[in-house]
């Protein structure tokens, strides 16, 4: 479990970083939505069996919760997902894994107007380090490249409407351990959901 | 296996550790699929884009690693 722990880390980021690279060599079989819709039905299929299998109550998606956390999932998970896809075919890997990473940087910003959040000195320090690193790499790209570019400023209010589509767990009141707050805190609604669920003062500790 | 296995980790990092610091793995993949990128497909990297992938990182870091603002707080 010592060993689990300790290496964790770079098995996941060795595994997200690899998608990447294995997204762009499947690209060239097979259509992007095509590919997204495969992964995400092989996904709920073997989630499906693992809820039988492991005996897990459906209970907290009695009522209409199921339905928001869809909504919410299918946004986020698919949604996100086209995206980048599209991006591979024109773009290269560490470009789109780059823009992907800026969405919780996009959640920041937009959590100034939309929820009357503030940032501290820190944070406004990282959103004009994470422009100017865009800035480097897309600018760079429209030097060289036109439909580059333009595959870049099409990713950005995709990747809004996934930041926005994380606001949807908020309406999943007891969201269940496993699908609905660790999907909302992965990628954009890292700081957001954070903030909500895990150190709201209104929200139970998480266990 | 991305889907299934990196959410898994995800989860078992979140159960055992901190937010933040599970979070902060993500700001690592943007480099590691640089050179993963340029190893097994040739996407050679120029100067320009590696530090931009350096200085974008560190501010996504720095805007998730600051401790989180609670919303009452921001009315007040």
């Amino acid at each position: 479990m010592v060993m689990f722990v300790r290496l964790a880390p770079f098995l996941f980021v060795m595994l997200w970083s690899s998608s990447f690279i294995t997204g762009k060599i499947g690209l060239q079989h097979l259509t992007p939505l095509l590919f997204v819709a495969i992964r995400l039905v092989s996904c709920a299929f073997i989630l499906t069996i693992v809820m039988f299998v492991l005996r897990r109550s459906w209970q907290p998606l009695a009522g209409w919760r199921w339905l928001h956390c869809a909504v919410a999932g299918a946004l986020l998970n698919a949604v996100g997902l086209m995206a980048p896809h599209v991006g591979l075919l024109i773009a290269p890997a560490a470009h789109i894994a780059l823009v992907q990473s800026l969405t919780p940087l996009l959640t920041a910003a937009l959590g100034v107007p939309l929820l009357h959040e503030r940032l501290r000195s820190a944070q406004w320090l990282g959103l004009v380090l994470g422009l100017i690193g865009v800035g480097l790499v897309v600018g760079e790209a429209a030097l060289e490249n036109a439909t580059r570019f333009q595959a870049y400023w099409a990713w950005c209010p995709e990747r809004s409407i996934s930041a926005g589509s994380a606001a949807a767990c908020r309406y999943c009141p007891a969201p269940p351990r496993n699908s609905c707050r660790r999907r909302c805190s992965h990628r954009s609604a890292r700081g957001y959901w954070r903030r909500r669920t895990l150190t709201g003062p209104k929200q139970p500790s998480p266990p | 296996m991305v889907s299934l296995g990196g959410m898994g980790l995800y989860s078992a990092m979140l159960v055992r550790g901190s937010v933040a610091r599970t979070s902060a793995n993500f700001y690592l993949v943007p480099g590691t699929v640089a050179v993963l990128a340029w190893v097994l497909l040739g996407e050679q990297p120029s100067w320009l884009a590696i530090a931009g992938l350096i200085v974008a990182s560190a501010g996504c870091w720095l805007v998730s690693a600051a401790p989180a603002t609670p919303i009452e707080d921001a009315h007040q």
